[in-house]
């Protein structure tokens, strides 16, 4: 009978140790929306048109409302795309209820980083004004125009097929 | 006069056709991107999912987490084992 007990005890000891250790979180805040795929929420502006499923969107410990994408690369660098899908995706949200007051990109080791989000609505659809309306130009059916660079067709998926790549 | 709806875009789509409308459109109207991209797109999938499973107070989403605790297992078992010979 003891020795039962003896090895339920080394088991408990021993799962309570590895459940500590690969359950350790880099969580920040509380979260309040998590996109955990096709039966999420999607956030709406019906008013400009734009829709998003943030990747989280978490309570900070001062209480204000920060949302975070997720993006899979090595080193938090900010790219002008990850600000275009942040703001109109912080747009979609503070239409659909969440008080949204900051905005982060985080990568896969777990870094963050701020990306400046304005209270005022205005300002932020200045911001993304030009790629906003190139995506309405592709979702009414007609041809944008094509925005080729050196850096950036050299890491698309559709050079082979583009007749702008450079 | 009733205001005229604006077409609903996501925003992922707006950050796509920030870097290239054109690629958004190519994407839109069914060409396929290169392996390279695929691959990264799955990587990305895959990632998501893990980042959003650890992020859910209790549960053990890494491989390594599941095979300390079969290795828990497997010593209390021989812990057991021992002391009964």
């Amino acid at each position: 009978m003891d020795i039962v007990i003896v090895a339920i005890g080394v088991f408990l000891l021993l799962w309570l140790l590895t459940w500590r250790l690969v359950t350790e979180k880099t969580t920040y805040g509380k979260s309040v929306y998590m996109d955990r795929g096709y039966a999420t929420r999607v956030l709406e502006s019906r008013t400009h048109g734009i829709r998003c499923k943030p990747d989280s969107i978490e309570a900070m410990s001062d209480g204000e409302l920060a949302l975070i994408e997720l993006k899979n690369r090595a080193y938090p660098r900010l790219y002008p795309s990850d600000e275009a899908q942040i703001i109109a995706s912080v747009i979609a949200a503070r239409e659909s209820g969440f008080d949204i007051r900051r905005a982060m990109l985080e990568v896969c080791s777990g870094q963050r980083l701020e990306v400046p989000v304005s209270d005022d609505e205005g300002r932020l659809l200045e911001c993304i004004a030009a790629p906003l309306e190139a995506a309405r130009v592709v979702a009414r059916g007609e041809v944008p125009k094509a925005l080729p660079s050196r850096s950036k067709c050299r890491s698309c998926g559709f050079l082979n097929q583009c007749e702008f790549g450079v | 006069m009733e205001r005229k709806q604006p077409v609903s875009v996501t925003a992922s789509d707006i950050g796509q056709a920030a870097r290239c409308p054109y690629a958004l459109y190519l994407e839109k109207t069914g060409h396929v991107p290169n392996w390279q991209t695929r691959l990264a797109r799955e990587r990305g999938i895959e990632q998501h999912a893990q980042w959003t499973c650890s992020r859910e107070p209790g549960r053990i989403c890494s491989c390594w987490g599941r095979v300390f605790m079969i290795i828990a297992l497997v010593v209390a078992l021989a812990v057991f084992l021992i002391l009964r010979l």
